[in-house]
């Protein structure tokens, strides 16, 4: 992020020339300066901020709707468990769903010679409909559990909401305290990236691979 | 399929990740190549490369005790595995990462989520070509 001279208006009054940080060594003798210059408001100011950011590690904090730190971690690891099972689950069902469509187009592939057999066997032609028709329904039963798998979702877009709360209040009080200590940060739209850093599609990597002759 | 290439080949795939080893070796199954390993890091991948040779190279950029590119300069600095053809397939495609890639002697590059179709693509590009990069 970049850091510029924003003043808050809730930074303690400075006396003398203006201070700038640049480091977090920078950072740790201007909170040194700015808590001894200011024994009483400063110190509580600031201890009431770090307070609201320790919340963020209590157990208590933790709610149906709310998520602590430590939690965070937890739900998180939870979320790439899940999706991983998922899509496992989906992998394992279409493997199945191949050896029952290869079963099905053989029964149907017999259901056609019999019926080019004179005279007709009507019930040997009943016997590999009802084949056929074992799979067709085992292959519906797959597809609904593919449906199934799909349930994962909907609790880890909840597991992903509380983390994603939890960041931005913590994103919050950390530029509070930021601005409190004098060391303002650029605001930066959500998603935004250094050019630097941004990811690149397919054709990009591919210009790039024509440019050493791949 | 992939024109030029033995449907048996012996082909290495390398991902941290259980499900994205088995997405690849089903894209490469549908492709009709059947002879897949399976590693689970760069670490796991070179002591699979001492013991057995291999034709084709599939790895993840992103990996745990050692990074696709780490085991993709390892692979091409060793004399038995650097004429390898080597896939990396990454999550996050930088530009540098591209670069640096490239520059270490990738074959091919492949962003996901990818199809088979991709991967046939940047299959076909890489055994198209005389001689693999090195």
């Amino acid at each position: 992020m970049k850091r510029t001279k924003r003043k808050s208006p809730d930074a303690p009054p400075r006396s003398g020339s203006h201070t700038e940080v640049h480091t977090d060594s920078d950072l740790f003798a201007t909170l040194k300066k700015l808590t001894e210059a200011h024994p009483t408001g400063g110190m509580a100011r600031l201890k009431s901020i770090l307070a609201s950011l320790a919340r963020e590690f209590d157990p208590s904090s933790v709610t149906m709707t709310s998520t602590n730190i430590p939690d965070a971690v937890h739900k998180l690891s939870r979320v790439v468990d899940e999706t991983s099972e998922a899509t496992q689950r989906v992998l394992d069902v279409v493997e199945r769903q191949k050896k029952l469509l290869k079963e099905h187009d053989l029964h149907t592939a017999s259901v056609a010679r019999l019926l080019k057999r004179s005279p007709i066997d009507p019930d040997a032609v009943l016997a590999e409909l009802e084949k056929t028709s074992t799979t067709v329904n085992g292959l519906h039963s797959l597809a609904h559990q593919i449906v199934e798998a799909q349930e994962y979702q909907d609790l880890c877009s909840q597991k992903i909401e509380k983390v994603i709360r939890l960041l931005s209040s913590l994103d919050d009080r950390l530029r509070l305290l930021f601005e409190y200590l004098n060391y303002p940060l650029t605001p930066v739209s959500a998603g935004e990236k250094h050019p630097e850093d941004a990811d690149i599609d397919q054709s990009a990597a591919d210009d790039i691979l024509k440019r050493f002759g791949l | 399929m992939v024109p030029n290439v033995d449907v048996n080949i012996k082909i290495l795939v390398v991902d941290d990740h259980q499900t994205m080893r088995q997405i690849v070796r089903r894209s490469l199954g549908e492709l009709g190549f059947m002879n897949v390993t399976e590693a689970v890091d760069g670490m796991d991948a070179l002591a699979k490369l001492q013991k057995d040779t291999f034709g084709f190279i599939i790895s993840d950029w992103n990996m745990p005790n050692m990074m696709g590119l780490d085991f993709l300069k390892a692979v091409r600095s060793s004399e038995s595995s650097k004429g390898i053809p080597f896939l990396m397939v990454t999550a996050e495609a930088k530009k540098e990462n591209v670069f640096e890639a490239a520059k270490a002697g990738v074959s091919q590059y492949i962003v996901k989520p990818f199809t088979v179709a991709s991967l046939e693509e940047k299959m076909t590009a890489i055994f198209s070509r005389k001689k693999p990069s090195a």
